[in-house]
Parts: structure tokens; sequence; C-alpha cells
């Protein structure tokens, strides 16, 4: 008899030595993020600053009202709306593909991207978009588009279900993204004194805008996140096809409909700040389960903190590399993460 | 009583019907083993008992109708060995062994150290608890099929539904694994419905036969009166011969033309 009893049986779950990895992640791309900016502020100053922010703990940074107020207005919220982004891109990402089974799956898959781009490029044409008003209608805008696109993906999708519901799904994006697309470049290259501005839409951006942003943004991350993190091991299930995932007592519908509803909810209230932020949905999960492993109880809560920490860090590249200039953050993503993914799947695929 | 009850079961795909007007009983701790020739809706009547196809009639499993159970009372019932199971990517085999027990958590729990519990004592007795950490796919073909039972007996469902369950294996693992479930389900007083292709193992392993042609249950009883050479010549067109043997009748194809000429030349 071949019986090893020795071996602990558990099944697969975050080790807690990944969490802290993660969280210092965080912390240390925070701490970069609040650091560094094309304004001169002395470091051992803004490291005093917070300290003296530190409970109990009275110390002096001699810092002016000025730099205070750009530690704590500008880049901390900055800071804080990159972190979201990024978790909820990677986290979307992760859900998309373990949804559909499918790894190019990407939170743009079901329209989106195309959506949020054509709702913010008519805000922007139109002439409400250049910060003169009171609020920002883009961000509205692109907000209401995504979601349109997504409930049209949806019924169109849900309506042809005869290649099988995922299937036509994903062809249904297909077809909404490039109608969105279309319209959206005939609008923008009708308005080219605007294209510039729709321009960094499409590429992404995360605009310095204080704490209103990050409030109103909060509570949408925070939860569709918590549900995410809560439907993280039935995604598990959906890896055995839908038939065997529905004779284990899966709900299947119930379940795609829950995780394709937050992560597309969720990818709408960030990119309608954070405008198209690409390749980190996709680039973020899949390294993460090349490196931890393939349990979506795994590959979710890291991709969280990862994602997170990861766009900080581009979106402190965005500012620093052409200063005073700020690149694209959709194309410092894509400039640092390819790479960094090419990387990962070369090592992990030999040491396998 | 009957474990599994089906009474004018019909399934029909884009109006054609694949199953009509069947009936089935089979009774609680017995094993009935399906034949029937390609095209005869064995797959289909597996999946309409499981409620994976929509169909019309009545099917009863343990005395419930399946329609009317929700999902996760279903999978507490009867639990389903798939013709070619999907292997999702980079599985550990215990997460995949676990599956077995997501008819028993609330929508967004966790497993309990009770199902961890079923889970291992299930891979202990099928002498696979040393596979755990290996990943699915990456395990042979015989490893693979035992972890594939061992997530469907981590349902802890008094019926067990097989469909071709032992296709890909060689024949001392088709042997092997078709004892290991037969002494499972003995043990544990299950009620097995199986789909299988091997007629010879088909008479083996099964205390009632039943042979589904064009949708329908055309005999039903022991081996010996299922498997003859008449019926099976009769119902798969082909031409056998049956040979009778003590642990069940033995199927063999009949004489070819390579057979005929080596007699001739002796």
């Amino acid at each position: 008899m071949r019986q090893d009893n020795s071996l602990k049986a558990t099944s697969s779950y975050v080790r807690a030595s990944w969490l802290v990895v993660g969280i210092l992640a965080v912390i240390i791309s925070g701490m970069a993020g609040i650091l560094f900016g094309p304004s001169n502020v002395d470091s051992m100053s803004i490291l005093k600053e917070l300290i003296d922010h530190l409970p109990i703990v009275e110390m002096d940074s001699g810092l002016s009202d000025r730099h205070q107020a750009i530690i704590w207005q500008i880049r901390l919220p900055r800071v804080v709306l990159g972190f979201l982004v990024g978790a909820m891109l990677s986290a979307a990402g992760g859900t998309y593909q373990g949804v559909f089974r499918n790894p190019l799956a990407d939170p743009y898959v079901l329209g989106v991207a195309a959506g949020a781009g054509f709702g913010a490029t008519l805000a922007i044409v139109s002439g409400f978009g250049d910060g003169s008003g009171f609020f920002d209608p883009v961000p509205l805008a692109a907000f209401a588009g995504a979601l349109l696109a997504v409930v049209l993906t949806y019924s169109i999708g849900a309506a042809g279900g005869r290649l099988g519901s995922v299937t036509s799904l994903v062809l249904a994006g297909v077809a909404v993204a490039s109608f969105f697309t279309a319209i959206q470049t005939f609008v923008q290259q009708k308005n080219t004194e605007t294209i510039r501005q729709v321009y960094f839409f499409i590429l992404g951006q995360l605009r310095i805008a204080g704490w209103d942003v990050v409030i109103l943004l909060l509570p949408y991350v925070v939860v569709c996140l918590l549900v995410i993190l809560l439907i993280r091991r039935r995604l598990d299930a959906l890896g055995v096809g839908e038939k065997e995932a529905t004779s284990l007592g899966l709900n299947v519908k119930r379940l795609r409909v829950i995780s394709v509803l937050v992560s597309s909810l969720g990818t709408a209230a960030v990119v309608s700040v954070s405008g198209l932020i690409g390749f980190v949905g996709i680039i973020v999960p899949h390294t993460i389960r090349l490196i931890f492993g393939f349990s979506y109880r795994v590959i979710l809560p890291l991709s969280i903190l990862f994602g997170g920490a990861f766009l900080v860090l581009a979106d402190l590249a965005s500012r620093m590399l052409l200063q005073p200039v700020e690149i694209p953050i959709g194309v410092v993503t894509a400039f640092l993460g390819a790479p960094f993914f090419v990387m990962v799947l070369r090592t992990t695929r030999a040491s396998r | 009583m009957n474990s599994i009850c089906c009474r004018d079961l019909k399934v029909a795909y884009n109006g054609t019907d694949v199953i009509s007007n069947l009936n089935l009983e089979v009774p609680s701790g017995t094993w009935t083993t399906v034949i029937g020739p390609n095209g005869a809706g064995k797959s289909s009547l597996m999946h309409a008992i499981l409620g994976l196809v929509p169909s019309t009639g009545s099917v009863e499993i343990s005395g419930y109708e399946v329609s009317d159970l929700p999902l996760s009372d279903l999978a507490k019932n009867v639990a389903f060995v798939p013709q070619e199971p999907v292997i999702p990517d980079g599985m550990k085999v215990f997460d995949y062994v676990l599956l077995g027990r997501i008819h028993n958590l609330g929508f967004f729990a966790a497993e309990s150290s009770i199902d961890i519990d079923i889970a291992e004592d299930i891979l202990k007795k099928l002498d696979a608890h040393h596979l755990i950490d290996r990943v699915v796919d990456t395990l042979s073909g015989g490893e693979r099929q035992r972890i594939v039972l061992a997530r469907a007996l981590t349902q802890k469902s008094p019926v067990l539904i097989l469909d071709e369950p032992t296709t890909a294996l060689d024949i001392s693992h088709q042997n092997e694994f078709l004892n290991l479930i037969d002494e499972f389900c003995i043990k544990e007083n299950l009620t097995v419905l199986a789909v299988m292709h091997d007629l010879t193992s088909a008479g083996r392993y099964g205390d009632r036969v039943a042979l589904l042609s064009k949708g329908r249950i055309e005999v039903e009883g022991a081996a010996e009166e299922v498997i003859t050479s008449k019926i099976i010549n009769k119902y798969f067109n082909t031409k056998v011969t049956v040979i009778k043997d003590e642990g069940g009748p033995v199927v063999v194809p009949s004489t070819n033309s390579r057979i005929r000429r080596r007699k001739n030349e002796k």
C-alpha cells in the first residue's frame, strides 16, 4: 500500500508569508508614491511629516503649508487612487479569466473600455469636460458608456445562446466593442481640437483630483472586491466546465451573472476616473498564477495587493520619467509590464 | 425501494427525440449497467437523470423529483463521473477532490474541517491519498480517473452515475478501476447506474443490464438474459459470439476473413 498519511491535506490558500510580501509591496510602493514627485519636497521632511501623523508621536517636519498640501492633498490621494484602480482592474481581470475560462479575458472583454471611451469622448468634445464647471462630467459619461456597453453585450450574448453562453457572450463583447470604438473614433476625428484630451483618456491617466474622486470611487471598489473575494472558491469549480460544475451542485448561471456584474461595475467605476489602462488586468493575475499557483483562492486576493502596488509604481513612473510631462499610464504599464511578464513566463516554464 | 425511477422520460434536441417514453427503475443498493449502440441516447439518458438537459416526463432520485430539487440538493443525492472529465489547468488534486463538497457550502462560504476530513477519508479508501499535492493534469490516466471518482464520492450521495468511465484506460486499469468502484459501492451500499461500452465488462459488473436502442430500453434483465448473441446482433447490427463463463457472458467479435483464411490453409 502506498499510503502516505504524513501529507497534510489542505486546499490551496494564501500563505501568511505571501500576504506579508503583498502588504509590504503595497506599503513600499505607497511610500515611493508619496516621497517622489515633480515638485521637489525634501524626502526626510516628508518622512517626519508622515511620522508626525501617527498617533502619540509628535514630530516637527518643518514643511511649509504648501508642501504639506502637496503631500496630503495631491500625492496621497493619487497613491490611494492608483491602488484602487490597480487592485480593481487586476481582480476583475482574474475573475473574467475564471468565468470565461479564457486566459486572454481582461476587464475590457465585454466592451467596458470601448463604452467608457465613447462616453468620455462625447463629454470632452461637447465641451463640458474642460474642467471649468462645478464638477467634471467626463467620469460620469465614461461610467454611463461603460455600463451601457456591458448591458448591450450581456443582452445580445444571452439572446444568442446557441454557441454556449460563454462563447456568445465574448463574441457579443467583440461586436459591441468594435461598434463603440468606431463611433468614438468618428466623433474624435470630427473634433480635432480636443484630440489630445481624448487621447489621454484612451491611454489612461490618474487625474490629480484630491480626495473627492477617491471617496466617490471607494464604495464601488470595496463592494466589488469584497464580492469577488467571497466567490473566489466557486470560480475554481468553473474550471471543470458548465456541465460538471452543475452536477457538483453549483448554480453556474448565478455565479456567472454575479461575477460578470461586479467585475464590470468595478471596472466601469475605475476607468471612469483613470481612463483605459491596459495590460494590468491580464499581466497581474497571470504573473500571480505562475508564481503562487493556479487556484483563484490565491490569485484573486494577491491580485488585489500586487495589482494595486504595481499601478502605484506605474503611476510614479508616468509622473517622473519625462517630467514635467506626464506619460499616459497605459503606456507605462505596457512598457514595464510586458517584458516583466515575458520574464516570469520564461522562468516559470523552465522550472516546471 | 427504487433509487432511480424514470417514467415516460423524453429528451429532445431541436425537435428530434433522443429519448422517448423511457421507463427505468434501479433498486437501491444495486448496480444497473446500460449498454447500447452509438447514438442510442445513453449519454442523454445520464444527463437527463442528472438534470443537466431539459426533459419531460418524470425522473425521481431517492424519491425526489429531479426537476423540483435545487441543484445543491440534487448533488447531495446523486454524483456523476463523466466520460471525458474536463481537467482544469494546474489544479491541485486536493482542490479538485474538494469540489465534491461544494453543494454543502453556502454561496460565499469556505469548506469546514468536516469537508476536508470527508475528502481525505475518500482518498485514503481509494488508495490515492499520496496524490493530494500533485497537479491533476500531470497524473497518469489511471490516477486521474481515480481522482475524478474521488471527487464524485466526496459528494457523499447515495446514487452514483458513471458514463463510460473506463474508455481511456488500458485493461489492467479498467479492471482495477471497476473493482474499486464495485467494492466501494457494496461496502457503502451505493446505487450505481453505469453506461459501459465493453459488453463483457458490462455483464460482469452490475446486477442488471438494460439495453438502450433508439431512445428506448428494449431489453432489461440479468446479464445472461440480455447479453446473448441474438439480442446483441439484432440491436448492434453486427455479428458476435457470446460464450458462457461463470463470471458472466463473454462477447467475442465474429469470425472475420483473416481467420477464415487461416482456417482454410490448415
